[in-house]
Order: C-alpha cells, then sequence, then structure tokens
C-alpha cells in the first residue's frame, strides 16, 4: 500500500513497453504494476530485466498505472479477455478478486521454503479463506515516530512501549507548554483513518469479524475508539487530526509540530532529509506500542503483493516471473526502497545498513502485522467505520453507538 | 420547400452526430445492459474508482435523506451562486474598460486547471496548520487562531462549494458573454432611446438573449454538480462525519423540460425588441457614453474579479517555487526567501525517459486528444445545432444525445475498453479523441442551437431570396454572425476533453496515450505527494488552455455584425 514518490520517480526511466516483435518462439506475459510503489519504476525495469537475462525465453511487458487505475484496470483488462498476466494488489482486494475469480489460487505453489521464510504478517496480504492468491511483494506498515528533542526537553528517557504510556507522556509534553497537541494522526475520513484504526484494534486485541459477522462494536474494537476519543478529548491529540491524510501528518512531523505520529515506513526518511524537514537527525521510530496485558506492540498491515490472473495462458511463466520479483536475493539488492517479506533478512548487515534504527522497529512491527478484515464487503465495511470514527470524534454519538450503527451498515 | 424536405434535411444534418453517438455509446450501452445479466459482478466490481458503489449503497442505506439533501444543497447553492457570478462577470466584460482584453483572458485560468489540480490547491489553502487562508485572515486580524475548515462540519460544505464555484463560474461567464456579442446593439440603443432603467434594459432586453445559453450552462452545471466527485474526493472525501458526501442523481428530465419553458418565455419577448429596434437603429452610440461615476465603479468591479480569479493562482504559483519548509512556515511566508524554479526543471526536461519527458508526452498527447475531440465536436455540431435550430421538430433527438451525459462513465467503461480493444484502439490518441467526442458533442450541439436561436432567421430568408444556396447561406451569413458561439463552443468543448480523467486513465497505458490528468494523477497519487510538483503541473496545465483562449479571443468578439441585417 505505501507509495513512495519523490526524487525517485522523478529521476526515474519512464520507458515505453518494448513493443519488438519476438524473433524465435518466446512467452510474452503482461504485467500491471504502480506508478508510484516502494520500489520505483526504473527499479522494477531493472529487476525484470535481470529476470529476462536469466530466462531468455520469457518476455515480459510492463505497464505502469497510478493506484487510483490498478484495480480497475485488472478488472477491465480481465473482461475484455487481453488480460494481465501479474497483477499487483492491495492488501484489501484478495477478498474480492478470489470471490470474482480474478486470481489464481497458487497454495499448491507455495513452497515449505516459502512458508518458514517469509514473515507471518506478511503472508496475511495475499490470503483469504486460507488460500493464497500471490506473494507478498511490498511489505508496508505504520510505526510510532517521535521527535526526540521534544522528547528529551520533557523529560521522558524512552519512548512509549503501551498506549497509556504515549497518552501520558502526551500528558507531560502537553502540560510542560513544550506543544499544545502533540500526537498527529491521519483521522480523516478516508482509509487512512481506518489503519490508524486497526493498529489500535490490534493492540488492545480485538476483532474486526467473528464467524462473518461484525465484532467490532464490543471489546477490543470498542476500547481503539474510545482511546481515539479520549486523546482527541484531552487534547493531547492533535485536534486538525480529524481532517489529516498521511502527508499532513508528515507535515506536522516534519515542521515539528508533532512529538509522536503515527505513519508508514515512507516517512523515515524524508523526516530525516534536512531539505525539506526540520527535524532531521532527530527522528525516532518504533514500533506502534501495545497494551499492558494484551500486546506487546500493535501494526496495520499495509502490503501489496504480486497474483497471477486467471485468463492469463501463461501462468507458469507468470508465476516463475513473481517468484524471482520477490525471492530474498532481489529483495535484498533493493532493501533501501522496501523491506524485504523474508525474516532472515533482517539479520543481514548489507541490508540493515544504514537504517538500523527502522530495522529494529520493523522486526516487531511487521512481525505484529494485523490485517483489515478480509471479506469481499471490505468497501461497505470500511465506509461505515470511517463513519463511525469521525462521529465519535466530534461527539455526534458515542463511540458505543457509533460502532454499532457501523455494524449495522456494514453489510454483514 | 416543402415541410416533410425540410425535416428530412433537417435529419440529415443531424445524421453525423447521431452515427457517431450511437456507434460509440449506444452499442455499448446495450451491451452493458446484456453484460450485466450476464456477469453483474464483474461489471459491479470496477466502479469502485468513482464511488459508485458508495452511490449505490447509499440509496439503500438509511442515510439515503441525508445525502440526498447535501447533494441537492450542494448543486442549488453552487448553481445558483455560478450562474450569478457568472452572467455579472459577463456583463462586466462586456463593457467597455482598460484592460479588457487581459482580464477576459485571465477569465479562463480557473476553468483551465484540471479538477485534480484545483482540489489540491484549494485543500492547501484551508490546510488547518499551514493553509494560506488561515494565515492571511489572522494576519489581517480577522481570526485569533487558525481554524480546520474542512474538519469541522459547519464549514466544510461551505468550503467546499466556495472552491467549486471558483473553478466553474467562469464557464457561465464564458457562455453569457458569448451570448451578449449576439445582442444586436439596436436593440440596445433602442432601449436607451425608450428611455429604459438598467435594470428593465438587463431584465427585458439582455436577458432574452442569454437564456438560450444559459439554460445549457445551467442543465450542464446541475448534471455536473449533482455528479460531484473528484473535487470532494480529493478535499474531504464526504467527511468529516460525512457531512459533504453528497450523491450523483439523474435529474436531467426536470431540467429539460424547465429548459423548454425557458426558451419559450424568451421568445416572445426578443420578437417584441426586433420590432422596436428597426426604428431607432440610428441611436446606436449613445450606449457608448459612460459616466465618469460608472467607468470608476467598472474599473473597481474589474479589478475585483481580476483579484478573486488571481489571488488563488498566484498562491499555485508561489507554491510551485517555493522549498516546501518555507510552505510549512508560521507565520506564512508569502514569497521565498529563495526561488526554487527546480519542479520546472524537472517537468519539462526533454532528457529522454526521463519524468520531464513523461510530463511533456502527456501535454502533447492532451492537446492532440482534446484539440481533434474539439474539431471533430464543432464539425457535427455546426450543422446538426443549425438543424435542431431551424426545424424544432427533430429536437428530441438532441435531448435524448444530451441524457447520454447523465450516464455514469462506469456504466459504459467495460463495453468501451472491449470495443477500444477489438479496433486496436486502446491506449492511442484517436480511440481516446472519438470517446471524448461524445461526451463534447451532445453540449455543443445544444450551445450551437442557442446561438443559431438567436440569429434571426429572416437574415437567412433575404440570403436565400436573394438566390443563395443553403450551403452560401450559411457560410455567408450564419456562420459568420455565430462566431462568438463557435468559439465558445470550442473553448469549451477543448476545455471540457482537457479536464477528462477517468477515461484517460483506463484506457490509456504508456506515453504514447497518457493524457496530462493522468500524468498528473502518476504525480499526485498514492499518500505520498510533493504539493510543489502538482502545482508546477497545474501552472504549466493551466497553459496551453489560456494561449488557446487568447487566440480565441477574436473570435469570442468578433461576430459584431449587426449590418448584416436589411432592415
Amino acid at each position: 500500500m505505501n507509495r513512495f514518490f519523490g526524487r525517485t520517480l522523478l529521476s526515474a526511466t519512464l520507458l515505453t513497453a518494448p513493443l519488438s516483435v519476438p524473433a524465435f518462439a518466446e512467452t510474452q506475459i503482461n504485467a500491471l504494476f504502480m506508478a508510484q510503489a516502494a520500489y520505483s519504476e526504473a527499479d522494477v525495469r531493472a529487476m525484470t530485466e535481470a529476470f529476462t537475462k536469466a530466462n531468455p525465453d520469457i518476455k515480459v511487458n510492463l505497464e505502469f498505472v497510478p493506484y487510483e487505475g490498478l484495480h480497475d484496470k485488472t478488472v477491465l483488462a480481465q473482461g475484455a479477455g487481453n488480460a494481465y498476466d501479474v497483477v499487483l494488489f492491495d492488501v484489501i482486494w484478495p477478498a474480492e478478486f478470489a470471490a470474482n475469480n480474478v486470481l489464481v489460487d497458487i497454495s499448491s505453489k507455495i513452497t515449505a521454503d516459502m512458508k518458514s521464510g517469509v514473515l507471518p504478517g506478511a503472508w496475511t496480504t495475499v490470503k483469504y479463506d486460507s488460500k493464497f492468491y500471490g506473494m507478498p511483494w511490498i511489505l508496508d506498515t505504520k510505526y510510532l515516530y517521535y521527535n526526540k528533542e521534544i522528547l528529551s526537553k520533557a523529560g521522558i528517557a524512552n519512548p512509549p512501549k503501551t498506549w497509556e504510556e504515549l497518552a501520558a507522556d502526551a500528558k507531560i509534553i502537553k502540560d510542560k507548554g513544550i506543544l499544545a497537541t502533540p500526537i498527529a494522526w491521519s483521522w480523516a475520513q478516508a482509509e487512512a483513518a481506518i489503519c490508524d484504526y486497526t493498529t489500535l484494534v490490534s493492540a488492545f486485541g480485538g476483532d474486526f469479524l467473528k464467524d462473518g459477522k461484525p465484532a467490532f462494536q464490543t471489546g477490543g474494537g470498542l476500547d481503539a475508539l474510545k482511546y481515539m476519543v479520549d486523546t482527541y478529548k484531552s487534547g493531547v491529540t492533535n485536534p486538525n487530526s480529524k481532517e489529516f491524510l498521511e502527508e499532513d501528518v508528515r507535515k506536522v512531523f516534519e515542521n515539528g509540530d508533532a512529538a509522536f505520529a503515527l505513519n508508514w515506513t515512507y516517512m523515515y526518511n524524508m523526516a530525516n532529509d534536512p531539505k525539506d524537514s526540520k527535524v532531521a537527525g532527530k527522528v525516532g521510530v518504533v514500533p506502534a506500542p501495545g497494551v499492558a496485558g494484551k500486546s506487546e506492540a500493535s501494526a496495520v498491515n499495509g502490503s501489496m503483493g504480486l497474483g497471477v490472473t486467471t485468463a492469463s495462458k501463461h501462468q507458469d511463466e507468470a508465476w516463475k516471473y513473481i517468484v524471482y520479483m520477490t525471492s530474498q536475493q532481489t529483495q535484498n539488492a533493493y532493501a533501501k526502497l522496501s523491506l524485504p517479506i523474508w525474516a532472515s533478512s533482517y539479520a543481514d548487515p548489507a541490508v540493515t545498513k544504514g537504517q538500523e534504527e527502522l530495522i529494529a522497529a520493523a522486526k516487531v512491527g511487521l512481525a505484529a502485522m494485523y490485517p483489515r478484515p478480509t471479506t469481499p464487503k471490505y468497501q461497505e465495511i470500511s465506509v461505515a467505520l470511517q463513519q463511525a470514527i469521525q462521529e465519535a470524534l466530534l461527539g455526534q454519538s458515542s463511540p458505543e453507538d457509533a460502532l454499532k450503527t457501523a455494524a449495522d451498515n456494514s453489510g454483514l | 420547400m416543402s415541410g416533410t424536405w425540410i425535416t428530412t434535411r433537417a435529419w440529415l444534418l443531424m445524421l453525423p452526430l447521431l452515427i457517431v453517438m450511437v456507434a460509440v455509446i449506444g452499442w455499448p450501452l446495450a451491451d452493458t445492459v446484456q453484460l450485466s445479466f450476464t456477469d453483474a459482478k464483474l461489471v459491479g466490481t470496477s466502479g469502485s474508482y468513482v464511488g459508485f458503489d458508495n452511490y449505490l449503497r447509499l440509496v439503500s442505506g438509511n442515510a439515503f435523506g441525508r445525502t440526498l439533501f447535501t447533494t441537492t444543497f450542494f448543486a442549488v447553492v453552487v448553481v445558483t451562486t455560478e450562474m450569478v457570478f457568472g452572467v455579472l462577470a459577463a456583463l462586466l466584460l462586456n463593457q467597455q474598460f482598460y484592460g479588457r482584453t487581459l482580464l477576459r483572458a485571465l477569465l479562463i485560468l480557473p476553468w483551465a486547471l484540471p479538477t485534480v489540480v484545483n482540489a489540491t490547491l484549494w485543500r492547501l489553502i484551508y490546510n488547518p496548520e499551514y493553509g494560506a487562508l488561515n494565515a492571511a485572515l489572522t494576519q489581517i486580524g480577522i481570526l485569533d487562531a487558525y481554524r480546520s475548515w474542512l474538519g469541522e462540519p459547519g464549514t466544510a460544505l461551505t468550503a467546499l462549494i466556495v472552491a467549486d464555484c471558483w473553478k466553474n463560474f467562469p464557464l457561465v461567464a464564458m457562455i453569457a458573454l458569448a451570448a451578449l456579442q449576439a445582442v444586436p446593439r439596436d436593440v440596445i440603443a433602442a432601449s436607451y432611446v425608450d428611455g429604459a432603467s438598467a435594470f428593465s434594459r438587463f431584465r427585458f432586453v439582455t436577458l432574452p438573449y442569454l437564456a438560450g445559453p444559459l439554460m445549457v450552462a445551467l442543465v450542464l452545471r446541475t448534471i455536473e454538480a449533482f455528479k460531484v466527485f473528484d473535487i470532494i474526493w480529493v478535499m474531504t472525501r464526504g467527511g468529516p462525519a460525512n457531512s459533504t458526501r453528497t450523491m450523483s442523481i439523474l435529474v436531467y428530465q426536470e431540467a429539460f423540460s424547465f429548459q423548454r419553458a425557458g426558451s419559450g418565455a424568451s421568445h416572445g419577448a426578443r420578437r417584441r425588441l426586433r420590432h422596436r429596434c428597426k426604428e431607432s437603429c440610428r441611436e446606436r452610440h449613445l450606449m457608448e457614453r459612460q459616466s465618469p461615476l460608472f467607468r470608476l465603479f467598472l474599473h473597481v468591479a474589474a479589478l475585483l474579479l481580476a483579484a478573486v480569479i488571481l489571488a488563488p493562482l498566484v498562491w499555485l504559483f508561489v507554491m510551485s517555487i517555493s522549498p516546501a519548509a518555507d510552505l510549512a512556515a508560521k507565520p506564512l511566508k508569502w514569497w521565498p526567501a529563495t526561488m526554487d524554479f527546480s519542479r520546472y526543471t524537472v517537468l519539462l526536461s526533454t532528457t529522454e525517459n526521463s519524468a520531464g519527458a513523461a510530463f511533456i508526452a502527456s501535454l502533447r498527447n492532451s492537446l492532440m486528444v482534446a484539440g481533434m475531440a474539439t474539431l471533430a465536436a464543432i464539425a457535427l455540431a455546426v450543422p446538426a445545432g443549425w438543424a435542431v435550430s431551424r426545424t424544432p421538430s427533430v429536437g428530441w433527438s438532441l435531448s435524448v444525445v444530451i441524457a447520454t451525459y447523465m450516464l455514469p462513465p462506469v456504466a459504459l467503461a467495460v463495453p468501451l475498453y472491449m470495443a477500444l480493444s477489438n479496433f486496436g484502439l486502446l491506449n492511442s490518441v484517436f480511440g481516446l479523441a472519438l470517446v471524448y467526442l461524445t461526451i463534447l458533442a451532445p453540449f455543443t450541439t445544444w450551445l450551437m442551437k442557442s446561438g443559431f436561436d438567436g440569429i434571426p432567421r429572416e437574415i437567412e430568408q433575404a440570403a436565400v431570396i436573394d438566390g443563395a444556396s443553403l450551403w452560401q447561406t450559411l457560410r455567408i451569413i450564419t456562420l459568420p454572425l455565430a462566431m462568438p458561439v463557435v468559439a465558445t463552443s470550442a473553448l469549451f468543448a477543448f476545455l471540457l476533453g482537457w479536464d477528462e480523467f477517468f477515461y484517460a486513465l483506463l484506457f490509456t497505458s504508456d506515453q504514447r496515450a497518457k493524457t496530462l490528468t493522468v500524468a498528473i494523477a502518476d504525480l499526485a497519487g498514492g499518500r505520498v505527494s510533493d504539493y510543489g510538483l502538482i502545482a508546477t503541473a497545474g501552472v504549466l496545465a493551466a497553459l496551453p488552455p489560456v494561449i488557446v483562449g487568447l487566440v480565441m479571443q477574436r473570435a469570442l468578439i468578433s461576430g459584431l455584425t449587426s449590418g448584416g441585417v436589411k432592415g
């Protein structure tokens, strides 16, 4: 789900897809990628080139679209019969794609090495109904960022380990007059709010669904929303969070106007870039905290996977390509852009060098990744929850009532 | 000439338009209906991008009433505001004052900004932490502290309405201005002689000429306001707590019946006036004398209009040359310490395979697609518009054609994709231009029809009596008189094509056909975006339409050939 943008894309090579007619019998597969993924377009082309060098009988046509076009193009091409063989998909789509028979169930092709080698959290990206619909490729989750300078000014020695500590630390910073509203979140009525909420749900040990029915209106799901509303009402949360998306959070954090912020991997390197950021060198990152007695850390799965389409006439070649693209060797070589899906990579000095702090947080965070509800009706639940969160924040209804209404409106 | 021949001739003139519409829209539409029976899921799932799923869910959900109210409120306020401001701006721009040509060119600017850029621009202006609106209001002293404009249910919808009106009132103004050009000066002179007040002059002389073209603008904007999606998606996504959630509802039938009533009323008034004007043409220069006070008023109003148009745009330009840190400064820096033109270098770089090359390619593609579709739309619209204007009995077919504009693109996307794929027109500027033609042609035809309505039939009849053929009459008499409308229609069509995003996103895949709006989505997409770069893309994207607009300036004001009337 993470979409890196910035200098990487600008310097990217934007080649048009090769059109040359194959000179000898070779298989041609078409792959659909995203224009602004963690891996830049140039990197995907370089990876693909290395693949075709090793497999000269397979030719790969690459197409890049913005995130907005990824879902629709996949479905449209499927209907028109000139499908892509390999598609990049977001973590929230496998249920829908499985229900509509867009992606091939590749469970039988997952080797034992893959099963044990890939981080368990990463697998939730491609799994639906205990079947595998592809390989995870881009790993991402939300981390807790903190401003080291502000924390030391407030006399806080260590970043919080629990959400309670976080709220207490923020209170100290607020009371000492260092910052009026120390925590920044992305709680706009958008998918971003669901990602923050999911992080909290995983911390409080909640469930979105139980036996296919909504379960977020009680237990951990309710505690999560109550926590959001409490920090909003007590003023330790920046009240503008209710209209922030991730980029607004980054701006506030980079400007030194937030002591704590929940955001994706991408913010680490950007907030440490002195060109645009006022907090470069003061950026701390840890896994999102847990809840005493319930969890050590929390994380939302914001990853993307590569899958084979059912309309593909070259499913074996397509799978071969996916295996190469998601291999540990390929991922380690590009680890500065997107962290590998392979558990052992995090002990490899070549991968960790220069981003030790992020890697340390990732080790814990990625292993704890919690999925958003996996159901073909995901969009409906998401919209209903977004509304519930906003209504509770604005005081239009209590967290209990808001979530109950969301459960009723979720279509399940 | 017999009545049947006139009707047949009208149908023949309509034929090219109808063929294109049936071939490109009608057939896929039939296919969609069929497809929806065979594989409904496929069609349904393809709709998630435009939030169509949301609309369907809303109709069945219990939020329906509130959303209907929000949508109606948004549409009514937006359209009313745009009509009032648009007509006032047109009246102003129809007067004599210094800098009029420049101001007319500026008028195109807000409209030329792609919607996604406009929405991003206003989202940044309203930003609760670093926004220009908060900075300006606190620095002037109106506000004590920064406010959350888009985060509070009380202000979010109003903030959206302002942003939408700012972008779209120029459309109404351009159409009204073209119609004003068509008002014979004799008629206005006559009203001066008769001692009519300024208001009654507007009410009884000018307004009847405006009614037809304004109705086109009204219907178009009403449909668009009800269909509104992009701007809300970018700015609030329906939040906070659904206070800005709208839905697209098909209201064209009401709009059409209203249209007929409106044009009927204006016909009668016009006929009465034409009668009066014949006696007093000599007095036309009367109106060209302006009192000093009125001249002062005109210039103040012109400055105000220029400020309204330019303020957000200047800010867009400032953002495009400011380092990111400057834009997050408190108090806000209104001008960067060091101007940073690097984003322009990035986007305009001609280095092969660079982001600049991709952007320039998309500029070229957009020019080609919008240009070709516009030329074709005008070629279809002139004969068809004339036919409908002179032979009202074929008018219903135009209504049907215009009704296709109500169709959500998502309903046609699947069969169109398959058809384009079959003909090898996917990822082709020609294929995209053909699809755009079906969006542009209906409204340009209607606009041309209203334009022709304003040209007295008597002139054409006089030419025919003088022995001119139909073709000669049209070419020598009618078209020159209709030039302002042709120019407005062309500009209108060009900008509509320039701003299209949905089809372009689905039907193009690389530099050979990707249009500007898709390229901007490439830059802006996802969670991470450099707002300065979007601002730069917006500035560059606005340039070609402005140049087109400037070139068309002559055409827009050239239609004042009232001497053609044999009176």
